[in-house]
């Protein structure tokens, strides 16, 4: 195993292509293994994983591997490049926000051209991932991944500036069902949440209920409600009377773009977690 | 030793099971005629009901005549043969005023009369429309699909228009009960009320081939789940349409094909596009309220990614809706680029109940309490939509001809009441009865296409009318005059004896 960089698997599996050795996937269920079962162990996780699938990129640049072929670099990049998102899911939070405070828009586009390709694109993109992935998404998984981009912009930093970060196995100890406090770990979302509303002040006084202005609202509440998952599983709870069975959790595969997985049992989901009919 | 992956442990997926009901469909088998069952249904039933006729006799019903209503009431007022020959000069096809006229000839000639079959025809869709949501949601969920379909703004209007928009929404619903039948059961019985309503339909409305080619494609798209049989039979289900529909097309082709009357209308743009549905959920609403919602697209967005769930997965009858719901207005919108514009909301009213479907489907698979919040919220938007579509004077489609009678009653024999544009003279008819002679600018003798208007030449037109009047000591010639925005305008233009003496332009009282 590749020691060297703290997502081993990630970076074992492309040295071992590298070395011409071929792979296969087996669908069978070969270990289990527990998933983190509180935010802060989340948390670690994916800053692990982030951190590691960045070094990936930035220090054994999959795409100048001379082992790989071409189709494996291609995947190698994808996959580790997805820890980028969260710099392109922060700049399309904060362009509402700026036209709320400054009414200067960054982006000049013909709105209704704008949701007649954009609409059909979400629907048509998340119902491929679910194609792809047997259905097994839920809005709480994407809302998770898609608010995760504060961890990954530290992350990122961590990578460029080469400082060292503990490796910090996860925790797989179990709670009795309550959640403890880990609001700290989400302050740039509430921060952001506090930002959108400043900036709603600032540009309803500016230029009242205009379209632009709902317009520019109607995004900001989209980022805001992504949020309400991620923050809401930070936020601290009391056990419940009776104890959830306990649900094992399988870890989510390490080269899919999305993480998908859902975190917690039942119990602690939050309010948007969709029921089955 | 190679392991064939093939043969390893597939993941669990729901089989191809041809003409059955994949795994997250609700539908019953038949509709569940227990008492308990019943009572229910029923009662919603008698409520949407009441619903559609309250709104009809608050709101709508006593309107004054429509301009499209004055055609349908122009045209039916002609014997069946003359009655063809009119509407296969015109641009739609001639079941509904079928209909229309022996309706009349039954119950009366007024306008009220002819707008309650558009009632009637909105009321019978709502027990279809229920039947067609069942194949979707449950019973619950299909009982307030038909209760927004009821207080609906936009069906409110058109089912009490003497036109064949709800009668197209009949029989679309009737088409698409029956299309899911097949694609779920196989019944011969369904194939041939397939059958049936895809030949009615096409009388109905050129759109309904919209539907029809929908319906084909989704076929085409499941084609390697269903048996060959059904592929089969929907090209003899084109095949007969296309049979039935060749008499007609010859008449209207032997007529001119409309190429006198044929409306000219802009090309649909990408705002057009997303106010179809803007109409379709909030009726019509005056531009700044209609770009306020419309302003609010990106919460579907967040639609979207709520919308994903575990197991989700989109069952045959979903996945038609989606297509009910979107393809014949991309195909209508891509046709009026292509081919030639003919992009109206009303011409694609037949995409409406796919519409409330899929919205109440999107709710119904929230947490309890966020969909039934969401659900009331549905109602009351739909229930305040048609309230400010009634009422707000600036709702875009208000037509008064009424007043433009009253204001030319003052006018006697030898004065001369000209409207413009030309096609207003219809529905004004129906309201004036005074003694002045009404005639149009330019001059339309109602044979064949409308002249084009020209601003600067409108005196000399007026002097020409007047003289052509015969009347040189006319006083007053009263000038309706219609804007392109649906504004309107009363001129009164003075002239004395002398046709050479300068008009004078007098700006009346606003009509309607």
């Amino acid at each position: 195993m590749c020691e060297e960089n703290i997502a081993e698997d990630f970076l074992t599996s492309l040295f071992m292509h590298e070395k011409g050795w071929k792979s296969v996937y087996i669908p069978k269920v070969l270990a289990e293994g527990l998933a983190p079962d509180d935010f802060l162990n989340y948390y670690k996780q994916q800053f692990r994983w982030t951190r590691g699938s960045l070094e990936v990129i930035f220090k054994y640049n999959p795409l100048l591997r001379r082992g790989l072929s071409g189709s494996q670099r291609l995947q190698y990049l994808l996959s580790a490049s997805y820890y980028l998102s969260g710099s392109v899911i922060i700049l399309d939070a904060l362009l509402p926000v700026i036209y709320l405070l400054t009414g200067q828009t960054p982006v000049v586009t013909s709105t209704m051209t704008l949701a007649l390709v954009f609409v059909p694109y979400m629907w048509i993109n998340l119902y491929a991932l679910q194609r792809t992935s047997n259905f097994t998404y839920s809005f709480q998984a994407i809302a998770f991944s898609l608010s995760a981009w504060w961890l990954q912009l530290t992350a990122l930093a961590a990578v460029l500036t080469n400082r060292k970060t503990s490796f910090a196995v996860t925790s797989k100890a179990t709670h009795d069902g309550g959640r403890p406090n880990f609001l700290r770990l989400v302050v740039p979302q509430l921060v952001f949440a506090a930002l959108g509303v400043l900036a709603l002040a600032v540009g309803a006084n500016r230029e009242g209920l205009s379209p632009s202005l709902l317009a520019n609202v109607a995004w900001l509440a989209v980022h805001i409600a992504i949020a309400v998952p991620f923050v809401v599983a930070a936020s601290p709870s009391r056990a419940p009377r009776k104890h959830p069975l306990a649900v094992d959790q399988p870890v989510p595969a390490r080269n899919s773009p999305v993480e998908a997985s859902e975190p917690f049992p039942a119990s602690v989901a939050p309010a948007l977690q969709p029921v089955h009919d | 030793m190679s392991i064939d992956l093939q043969s390893a442990v597939r993941p669990a997926e729901a089989p191809s099971v041809p003409l059955r009901q994949g795994p997250a469909q609700q539908a019953p088998r038949g509709i569940q005629w227990s008492r308990a069952g019943r009572a229910p249904v029923v009662a919603v039933h008698l409520l949407c009901l009441g619903i559609i006729v309250l709104g009809s006799r608050l709101a709508f019903l006593h309107n004054s005549t429509r301009l499209d209503e004055a055609q349908s009431l122009w045209q039916t007022d002609h014997s069946y043969g003359a009655l063809l020959g009119t509407v296969a000069k015109d641009v739609h096809v001639p079941l509904y005023h079928v209909v229309l006229r022996t309706w009349r000839l039954a119950f009366g000639f007024d306008i009220e009369t002819a707008r309650l079959l558009s009632l009637v025809f909105l009321i019978a869709s709502v027990p279809v429309l229920y039947l067609v949501a069942r194949k979707c949601l449950s019973r619950p969920w299909a009982l307030l699909t038909i209760v927004v379909f009821s207080c609906s703004p936009f069906m409110q209007w058109y089912g009490n228009e003497a036109r064949m928009y709800s009668m197209l929404v009949l029989v679309t619903l009737v088409s698409q009960y029956f299309f899911l039948t097949v694609i779920t059961t196989g019944r011969t019985s369904a194939w041939t009320g397939y059958a049936v309503s895809a030949v009615v339909g096409a009388y109905v409305h050129y759109f309904f081939f919209f539907v029809l080619l929908a319906q084909g494609l989704y076929l085409l798209a499941m084609s390697r789940r269903l048996p060959r049989a059904a592929l089969v039979r929907m090209a003899g289900v084109a095949l007969l349409v296309g049979a039935a529909f060749t008499p007609w097309f010859l008449y209207f082709r032997a007529n001119g094909s409309a190429s006198g009357t044929r409306p000219s209308f802009a090309t649909p743009t990408s705002i057009d596009y997303s106010n179809v549905y803007s109409q379709f959920l909030f009726g019509f609403q005056s531009d700044a309220i209609n770009t306020d919602l419309v302003s609010l697209w990106p919460i579907l967005v967040l639609a979207a990614l709520a919308g994903v769930r575990r197991g989700g997965k989109l069952d045959r009858a979903l996945a038609y809706m989606i297509a009910a719901a979107f393809v014949p207005v991309l195909l209508a919108f891509l046709a009026s680029h292509v081919v030639t514009p003919f992009f109206l909301s009303r011409y694609m009213i037949a995409a409406l109940p796919a519409v409330l479907i899929l919205v109440v489907r999107f709710l119904s698979g929230l947490t309890k309490p966020v969909a039934r919040t969401l659900a009331v919220g549905l109602l009351a938007v739909t229930v305040i939509g048609t309230v400010v579509q009634a009422a707000n004077p600036a709702t875009p489609v208000e037509e008064d001809y009424r007043a433009a009678a009253q204001l030319a009653e003052g006018a006697r024999p030898q004065d001369l009441v000209v409207l413009s544009s030309p096609f207003t003279i219809y529905p004004f008819e129906y309201y004036y009865d005074g003694a002045a002679r009404v005639t149009t600018l330019p001059v339309w003798d109602r044979q064949g296409p409308i002249p084009a208007f020209d601003a600067a030449q409108l005196p000399q037109d007026v002097e020409a009318l007047s003289q052509g009047r015969g009347c040189p000591e006319f006083r007053r010639t009263s000038v309706a005059v219609r804007c392109a925005s649906g504004c309107d305008d009363l001129l009164i233009l003075h002239g004395g004896a002398d046709s050479s003496s300068d008009l004078g332009v007098e700006r009346g009282a606003k009509l309607g």
